[in-house]
């Protein structure tokens, strides 16, 4: 089969490519479904792209996607606003929020500090953050970060802010999987364990 | 090929794999692609870390080699400010280092400098860690073959402890005329105390005036070659 490289069918190959994990095989072969045999479901994606793209923006205060100035979680009077968790990205917060038994409320970096990337504090919002703790009547800062290079170096930077602003901090452990076996935990993850210990009472 | 390495660096590929700039032996700094590592967790992204000394296998030629496989041989958690310490590391290497130059010296400095902050005391690892830096940096330079007597000026003239000294750039030290000083061309923090560069030269980096001077001279020594935009892990330290 010809590539579809021009003209607007080209164009369509084109932006479906741009999707995570879509080559140029499976884009061209969306874009034949959808204007062969689907023309319906093409308008109706069309049309909820348009809308989403241009009704969603950032929630004001923990910077998660939101229709409204707050998404729904810090809308929601029921959740504890003394505890703030912090966290990488807009997945992270969903993986939490699935996983359920946290009813504090969230801060998204969106991304971690990376120096040799050039992401540097103002890139992940740490400004703002700050900013929430001086506003707002924030007990406890959940940091939880990536348990790699980047997200370790972020969350002790985050830390010792926090600190001296007079707020507590906590780190997530990181560890042990739940049903995971000694012998078969690499290094890197055992060392985390043992750093992570907590003392039984 | 396979040879002991340190991963200095990964960035997302594509959308399962990632490209790892790594420190070697051998064949210096090296670029392999490592496929579908940020796929699943067994011997994934997690096993691609910095500060583990690893023992790797690639294949291929050219600017970026495939990695077939990688097990780490020594985790060498870093913590703290100390990980900040070991990200200026990278981030140095990564400035200074073309790909496939053969550095047996700067690969056993660097595994002797992450061993050493990784089993520094905590609470009390300031004034060591910036000595590991400041040893590291120097040794560095001499590697790459940017390096200068410390205890000789450019005059070879053995350094007075009682003068003031400057770096000039891919030359050495020299000695600050007194009578330029009171002229104000050289402003007295750009100048380097003689007693704190003899201290330097023999290795005693222990009082914070010698280590305040041998960063001074270290950051002098170095902007030369790292052109001019800043190191961005400077930015996280206090
Ligand atoms: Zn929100």
């Amino acid at each position: 089969m010809a590539r579809l490289q021009s003209g607007l069918l080209g164009d369509l190959v084109t932006a479906l490519r741009r999707l995570p994990g879509v080559g140029p095989r499976s884009a061209q072969r969306m874009a034949l479904h959808l204007l062969e045999r689907d023309r319906d479901a093409a308008t109706r994606l069309a049309g909820a792209l348009m809308a989403a793209v241009a009704g969603v923006g950032h929630c004001r205060l923990c910077r998660a996607l939101a229709e409204a100035e707050l998404c729904e979680v810090c809308a929601d009077p029921e959740r504890d606003a003394g505890t703030l968790c912090v966290v990488e990205t807009p997945s992270d917060l969903l993986a939490i929020e699935t996983a359920g038994g946290y009813r504090g409320r969230y801060f998204v970096l969106m991304g971690r500090l990376s120096p040799i990337d050039g992401v540097g504090p103002e890139d992940i919002g740490v400004p703002e953050l700050l900013a929430r703790l001086g506003n707002e009547s924030i007990e406890e800062v959940i940091l939880a970060t990536n348990a790699t290079v980047e997200g370790e170096a972020t969350a002790h930077y985050l830390a010792e802010r926090i600190r001296a602003a007079g707020v507590a901090v906590s780190r997530i452990a990181h560890g042990v999987p739940v049903g995971g076996e000694l012998e078969f935990v690499d290094g890197g993850t055992l060392s985390h364990a043992f750093s992570g210990r907590i003392r039984l009472s | 090929m396979n040879e002991p390495a340190f991963v200095l660096h990964t960035r997302p590929w594509r959308e399962t794999s990632l490209i790892a700039e790594l420190l070697t032996p051998g064949h210096g700094r090296v670029g392999v692609v490592a496929r579908g590592a940020r796929r699943g967790r067994k011997g994934g992204a997690g096993s691609l870390q910095p500060f583990a000394l690893m023992q790797v296998a690639w294949r291929g030629r050219g600017e970026l080699r495939t990695l077939v496989s990688a097990e780490t041989e020594q985790a060498l958690p870093l913590t703290g400010e100390r990980l900040f310490a070991g990200l200026y590391l990278n981030e140095l290497l990564l400035r200074l280092l073309q790909r496939e130059d053969s550095q047996q010296e700067i690969f056993s400095d660097y595994a002797a400098t992450v061993a050493r902050l990784a089993a520094l005391p905590a609470g009390d690892e300031a004034v060591a860690m910036e000595a590991a830096l400041r040893r590291f940096e120097l040794r560095l330079l001499v590697a790459l073959g940017y390096g200068f007597p410390l205890d000789y000026d450019i005059h070879g003239a053995a350094i007075d402890p009682a003068s003031d000294y400057e770096l000039l750039p891919d030359a050495g030290l020299a000695p600050v005329a007194q009578g330029v000083r009171e002229g104000g061309r050289t402003d007295g923090a750009s100048a380097l105390a003689g007693r704190h560069l003899l201290a330097l030269a023999a290795d005693r980096l222990t009082e914070r005036e010698v280590l305040l001077t041998a960063k001074r001279l270290t950051r002098a020594a170095l902007a030369s070659h790292i052109g001019p935009a800043p190191l961005r892990s400077r930015e996280l330290f206090r």
